[in-house]
């Protein structure tokens, strides 16, 4: 049974075409400028282990550019303790830097996850973009 | 993945699993085992989700095991070599799920530290949760394993 399974997963992970293939990327990320001092970023999909460093360096990147960074998460289907980790920490570099990280999120399980783990306070929300970009400047 | 047993009844009396633990008729027990992957754990949340669906938790609880497992599997395939098994074993009742997680490890590997910030967040997600390290069995390694109980109904925060 060992064997078998290493071989599959060696075959999966170890061929020409990366381990990337396998699973599809589940995570999407988009950036859009609002004036000089402004982005938003909107993610979907499934914010895990897996996915989650990708989410951190892309928040970061965003927070060294822009004063204002705005998170949309509604299309968010999964947010694990590795995504939660993710946006803690931007939130606090962004404290740091004096920069403001504003979350919108309508995702039921994205809300639960910021509930359930009560780090709902640390976070601040708005309940659209553009409400987020009101007092961006 | 190896599917041990999917008996809900009790008419089924003797039907159990071959670890030779008593078994609760009424349980469905279920058993996975995979590589000790960062690549499996969306398919292992996404059994556990089903698994609470089925035994009719509510939505928030559904979600909350769903978190708890995901993060569990995190912590374990972090601390595993890279050719370990990660083997988790579901066990519904009618109104609650314990999830016990294993995989192997090099020896004086250490339990994950419950001061993480993923282990507070399983702590919020889940009813009970705990760590030990299984001893090594003759030829084996020892193995971490970690238990998260969820109960079907979440009970309202203030």
């Amino acid at each position: 049974m060992g064997v078998s399974r290493r071989a599959l997963y060696g075959a999966r992970v170890d061929s020409e075409s990366p381990a990337a293939d396998f699973p599809a990327d589940i995570i999407g990320l988009q950036v859009a400028e609002h004036g000089p001092d402004a982005r938003v970023v909107t993610v979907r999909g499934e914010v895990d282990t897996l996915t989650a460093p990708k989410l951190a360096s892309f928040l970061h990147t965003q927070l060294s550019a822009a004063r204002v960074v705005v998170v949309d998460l509604d299309g968010v289907d999964f947010l694990g303790s590795a995504g939660l980790s993710a946006l803690f920490e931007a939130n606090e570099l962004a404290a740091r830097e004096r920069r403001a990280l504003r979350l919108v999120c309508h995702s039921r399980i994205a809300n639960r996850a910021l509930e359930a783990t009560e780090l709902r306070d640390h976070f601040t929300f708005a309940d659209t973009v553009p409400d987020a970009l009101k007092n961006s400047v | 993945m190896t599917y041990v047993d999917k008996d809900y009844s009790a008419s089924n009396g003797g039907a159990g699993t071959d670890d030779g633990a008593p078994q609760e008729d009424s349980a469905l027990r279920l058993e996975l085992r995979t590589a000790a992957s960062t690549v499996v754990i969306a398919t292992i949340r996404t059994v556990a989700a089903d698994l609470a669906a089925r035994a009719d938790f509510d939505l928030d609880s559904i979600d909350d095991l769903r978190m708890a497992v995901d993060d569990l599997c995190a912590m374990l395939v972090r601390i595993a070599p890279a050719d370990a098994t990660l083997r988790c074993r579901f066990t519904a009742h009618a109104e609650q799920i314990v999830v016990a997680a294993d995989v192997e490890v090099e020896d004086g590997t250490e339990p994950p530290p419950t001061r993480s910030f993923g282990w507070r967040v399983l702590e919020c997600l889940a009813d009970e949760v705990s760590a030990e390290a299984l001893p090594r069995e003759l030829g084996q390694r020892g193995r971490i394993c970690i238990t998260v109980t969820k109960n079907a109904v979440t009970a309202q925060q203030p």
